[in-house]
């Protein structure tokens, strides 16, 4: 029953997927549910083929009727319709058609793999199972002391590992829970239960707080605003003792009761009871984490800690997604705390100083090279050894262990020659930020199936593509290839008027005047410090003009700040290139892709649901099709940095066009790219305007650039001093005497780049 | 409220200001110069005080008064020397080895120094608080030191002092970076390191001398604030993280910046613990009735740090642009 049970929600789940019921797909289906009937092992081996009939026969009557609206959930199809990039995934390669079903299943056994799952819930029980049957009271209290000090370790490895956040004063948050809870229990009288989850929501609430300034911090700041926090909390608790007890700490008065009248329900907690509430908890809690840091949600945290200006540039929220997990970590340690000071029926300030705060902040240190394993063996370590050397040197009347602190101190040292020292931590974090590290033969050949490039489209690989001699294809030939486009003369995509910004008494940019209709691709060219990227910035709201407006389709943006401006459709690439070392080239691709796009929410990410596979897949496939545009689909699963310095800005022109702009603003993209790495880029850039993309390109290299746009403006000292078509341009005399004083502008119509300035 | 009232609390605001102005300072000098925070600041107060007493009375028990002023400038001056050389100990093993882009090895390296010299130095001076004597002994002077004001406000003439030596220290310190000619390399080794190195300037060396100058400042704003009152390890490390205070509301990296705060900062809590405090019920939460609060300047302290990183993060905010 059981069997039938789970492989009817394969079913279901196949259908939220399930696109235009090919009968591969169902076949699937069933295939898939004969699995898990023969997994279960519950049904006879005869009836086990009979089963997968029948369910095929569900399925394929469910899917037919479903499946419209299951599509629609998604959000796919209206996300793709308007998105460009995703029009021209659609265009060469018709759409997207998942062909793996949501493989629940699979993904669990491939963690379960991946990060030693097992070992460490066996090792686990042991433990659990040593300290029930064998230890007294007493151990089992230390224990239950030791997993809620788990928990909040789980806080502090989203926070200092997962968004480089290092934060000094983790202790504090457990003791703004332990305090909570005595305010909350003993002058409110509410039940331990409740209070333990008030305790830990209003903490978070706290750690909200906290984080809302230090979330827009480099790291170093973070750790000194938490650092500072921590002793506010210390020095509080002695400055009121009125109010917290003093050293004495605050009783609680009797244990930790649940009681729900309505389901007969009457639970009372002793050292036993925390300790399995404690374990549940800690389980619940790295499980979640895991499965954020495997999701869309993880590579977002890896955009943000290794480089929040490109997280920024693709539209993220980087202080937004912080403050978040400020909450989160906060809380943890709030729920930790009230339930730790439960246990033992006392809130003590002598565990929430200075030192436990760095003790944990060493435990993460410790652990983050063991990946799940990690907490465990951080606490075990940070917590265990000073425990043991306080065992052994209190004989002696010493005391050197866990209130003096220097073993502590020893073990940051330690850990950090260890961490630090070597490469280890690196390679680690490499290892353990991706989302899905295995499998990758399997979602490869579903996204290979998605479609084969059409005759007549472009060639795909890097260099199969490369013209060796690119020099020979003269401007007009490649003119002519282009396909038509919207046609000019409607109302400009983007429009700028008289934008000005000074610096000091230099006017960078003076009354810019600029209007480039949709679909154009747009030159911007200038000699050095004549305000091509002043102007880019400006555009992208990272830099706030002094006067003078931006027009995006209509609608005035010069309140937007950058963020905004994405969301509202401009996207920008450095002049740098920036890659995630975390993250592969595809991933890199999805990341752009993930903004905004159905099943990217925490909540969806964390779950895993439904939605959020599908969307997934979808991205995937999408990032692989439009790596297939730039030539760069055999890189797909390398890490960025392998890529040359030319296919590295490729990738970020991809990774920025991805998130569906309207207007996409390209620094220099061709700058150290090679010949062939030129062609690619074009054809790129070509195909993005063709899909009604409008591009604005600042570029040194004449040539390339006369080759590629429809129009371009010249800068000087900020002010326009000449708009119009490359031709154009280069007959200008205003043009000529900008960048030669007198004479001759030869490098429109010389072949060879010619880099001016 | 009378003046002469107004007269005490503004001095001795003003006398504890100047000491966190000091540590400021050094905090701010040391961004500057290596571009790092340094999180045992305190623990460099905490090393000037203890190894003063240790310098006097091998950790047992100090006479309080009637020491010769020779002897207790001697031990203040080994008290320094320690705290000097501390905090170059701190640059060469807990920052040097990670530099100033590997932010979590510097933090917690930092973290954990302190944290080896809270628990040596308590594994030695094992006793709840200690009482310190006073380098600037101006007992004899006035009424036991005090001067009454008319309208019923007494005049410590050692807050005097203090106020004095600091805002001495400050001026000499800041002559000496707009004067001479480490002073001048310093800034230049600040502003452009690579351009200072092309142009002979060791830079390395000086950055090391801008650690000492902090351990310096540190240790003297130690000795000059602790006679007051008893002295714990937790002492030394509020007055540190005072001093971040200052220096982070002065604008991290200004010397000035910091001694102006820091001023503002012993102003603020002074007026407030002895104004406004006892003043301060907390009635209605049905909490026991709260006298003066002693250790609400701490609070309050710490508090304008933590905020002051959350509203004016000013140049602090992540770097809003790609490196370009």
């Amino acid at each position: 029953m059981i069997a039938l049970l789970l492989a009817l929600r394969r079913v279901a789940l196949a259908l939220a997927v399930a696109e235009d019921g090919t009968r591969r797909g169902l076949a699937r289906v069933g295939a898939a549910g004969a699995r898990t009937v023969r997994g279960a092992g519950g049904m006879a081996r005869r009836g086990t083929a009979r089963g997968g009939q029948a369910l095929r026969h569900i399925a394929d009557h469910l899917a037919l009727g479903l499946m419209p609206a299951a599509l629609a959930a998604a959000g796919l199809e209206d996300r793709l319709a308007r998105n460009p990039a995703g029009r021209l995934v659609r265009r060469v390669h018709g759409q997207p058609r998942p062909d793996a079903l949501p493989d629940g299943l699979g993904d669990l056994a491939r963690w379960i793999r991946t990060d030693r799952v097992i070992p460490v819930v066996l090792l686990w029980g042991a433990g659990l199972a040593a300290v029930l049957a064998a230890g007294g009271p007493a151990v089992t209290s230390q224990a239950a002391q030791a997993t809620y000090l788990l928990l909040a370790l789980v806080g502090l490895h989203l926070l200092t590992v997962d968004t480089a956040q290092p934060s000094l004063g983790q202790a504090a948050f457990l003791a703004v829970g332990a305090y909570l809870t005595a305010v909350l229990r003993n002058r409110l009288g509410l039940g331990g239960v409740e209070a333990a989850l008030v305790a830990g929501l209003l903490t978070a609430a706290v750690g909200f707080v906290v984080g809302f300034g230090a979330a827009r911090l480099r790291p170093a700041f973070v750790a000194l605003a938490t650092w500072a926090f921590g002793w506010l909390v210390a020095v509080g608790i002695d400055a009121l003792p009125q109010v917290s007890g003093g050293s004495a700490g605050i009783g609680l008065g009797g244990p930790m009761e649940l009681r729900l009248g309505a389901l007969g329900v009457d639970l009372r907690f002793g050292t036993t009871g925390h300790l399995l509430l404690g374990t549940a908890l800690v389980a619940l809690a790295l499980v979640a984490l895991r499965s954020a840091e495997r999701s869309t949600v993880g590579m977002t945290w890896a955009a943000m800690r290794d480089s929040a200006a490109l997280a920024r540039a693709l539209g993220y929220d980087v202080a937004s997604h912080r403050r978040w997990t400020f909450f989160a970590a906060a809380g943890l340690a709030g729920l930790a705390g009230s339930l730790s000071a439960q246990a033992v029926g006392i809130v003590d300030p002598t565990s929430y100083t200075a030192t436990v705060s760095l003790s944990l902040f060493v435990a993460v240190l410790i652990g983050s090279p063991f990946g799940v394993l990690g907490p465990f063996a951080g606490l075990a370590v940070a917590r265990g050894l000073p425990a043991l050397v306080e065992a052994g040197t209190s004989q002696a009347g010493l005391h050197l262990g866990q209130e003096n602190g220097i073993v502590t101190a020893l073990l940051t040292v330690a850990a950090l020659v260890l961490a630090l020292g070597g490469d280890r931590a690196e390679r680690w974090r490499r290892r353990h930020s991706r989302r899905a590290p295995a499998a990758p033969a399997a979602e490869d050949g579903a996204a290979v199936a998605i479609g084969v490039p059409e005759a007549g489209a472009i060639p795909v690989s890097g260099t199969t593509a490369a013209d060796p001699n690119p020099a020979g294809t003269a401007p007009g030939q490649a003119r002519r290839r282009r396909p038509a486009r919207p046609t000019p003369g409607a109302r400009p995509a983007l429009e700028v008027r008289a934008l000005t910004k000074r610096f000091g008494g230099v006017h960078a940019l003076d009354l810019v005047d600029l209007q480039v209709p949709t679909g154009e691709i747009h030159g911007l060219v200038g000699p050095n410090g004549s305000g091509k990227s002043t102007l880019l910035r400006c555009l992208s709201g990272t830099l706030p003009p002094d006067g003078g407006s931006v027009i995006l389709d209509g609608r005035w943006l010069d309140h937007l700040d950058e963020t905004g401006r994405v969301a509202a459709g401009i996207v920008r690439t450095f002049q740098r290139t920036v890659v995630l070392p975390g993250l592969t080239v595809a991933e890199h691709v999805e990341l752009g892709l993930a903004r905004r796009s159905p099943g990217s929410a925490w909540g969806q990410a964390l779950a895993k649901t439904p939605g959020y596979r599908e969307g997934a897949r979808a991205r995937r496939a999408a990032a692989l099709a439009l790596l297939r545009q730039c030539g760069l689909e055999g890189s797909a699963e390398a890490d960025p940095e392998a890529l040359s310095s030319g296919r590295q800005r490729l990738l970020q022109l991809v990774t920025a066009a991805a998130g569906g702009p309207s207007v996409l603003l390209l620094d220099e993209p061709a700058a150290g790219m090679r010949p062939d790495e030129l062609e690619l880029l074009e054809r790129t850039i070509r195909q993005l305007a063709e899909y009604g993309l409008t591009l604005l390109v600042v570029e040194h290299n004449l040539r390339f650039l006369s080759r590629v746009v429809d129009r371009m403006t010249v800068l000087r000292e900020g002010q326009v001093i000449a708009t119009g078509r490359p031709q154009e341009i280069a007959a200008d005399p205003h043009v000529r005497h900008a960048y030669l004083g007198s004479g001759r502008l030869t490098s429109v119509s010389r072949p060879g780049p010619v880099g001016i300035g | 409220m009378s003046w002469g009232l107004v007269l005490q609390v503004l001095v001795s605001g003003l006398a504890a200001g100047a000491a966190y102005g000091l540590v400021g300072m050094g905090y701010s000098l040391i961004y500057r110069m290596t571009a790092v925070l340094d999180f045992a600041h305190g623990d460099l107060v905490n090393l000037g005080i203890f190894a003063f007493l240790l310098a006097l009375g091998g950790g047992g028990a100090v006479a309080q008064v009637g020491l010769p002023v020779g002897i207790l400038l001697l031990a203040a001056g080994v008290g320094v020397a320690v705290a000097m050389v501390g905090a170059m100990l701190l640059f060469r093993l807990a920052v040097e080895p990670f530099g100033p882009a590997r932010a979590v090895g510097w933090i917690a390296a930092t973290a954990a120094a302190g944290l080896l010299a809270r628990g040596l130095i308590g594994a030695w001076f094992s006793a709840e608080s200690y009482s310190v004597p006073d380098v600037l002994p101006l007992q004899g002077l006035g009424r036991n030191g005090l001067v009454d004001l008319p309208g019923g406000g007494v005049l410590e003439l050692r807050n005097l002092a203090v106020l004095g030596v600091a805002l001495a220290l400050a001026l000499g310190f800041d002559l000496f970076v707009a004067r001479s000619r480490p002073g001048k390399a310093m800034r230049a080794a600040a502003e452009a390191p690579d351009t200072a190195r092309l142009s002979g300037i060791d830079t390395e060396r000086l950055q090391l001398l801008a650690w000492a100058i902090a351990g310096v400042l540190t240790a003297v704003a130690g000795l000059l604030l602790a006679p007051a009152r008893p002295v714990t390890l937790q002492l030394g490390v509020v007055l540190g993280l005072k001093g971040t205070a200052a220096a982070v509301l002065g604008r991290l990296g200004s010397a000035r910046g910091a001694v102006v705060a820091g001023l503002c900062l012993g102003v603020l809590e002074s007026v407030v613990t002895s104004l406004f405090v006892p003043a301060f019920h907390l009635g209605s939460l049905n909490l026991p009735q709260l006298g003066p609060l002693p250790g609400m300047h701490d609070v309050l302290a710490l508090l304008l740090l933590v905020l002051a990183l959350a509203l004016l993060p000013g140049r602090l905010r992540l770097a809003a642009e790609a490196p370009e």
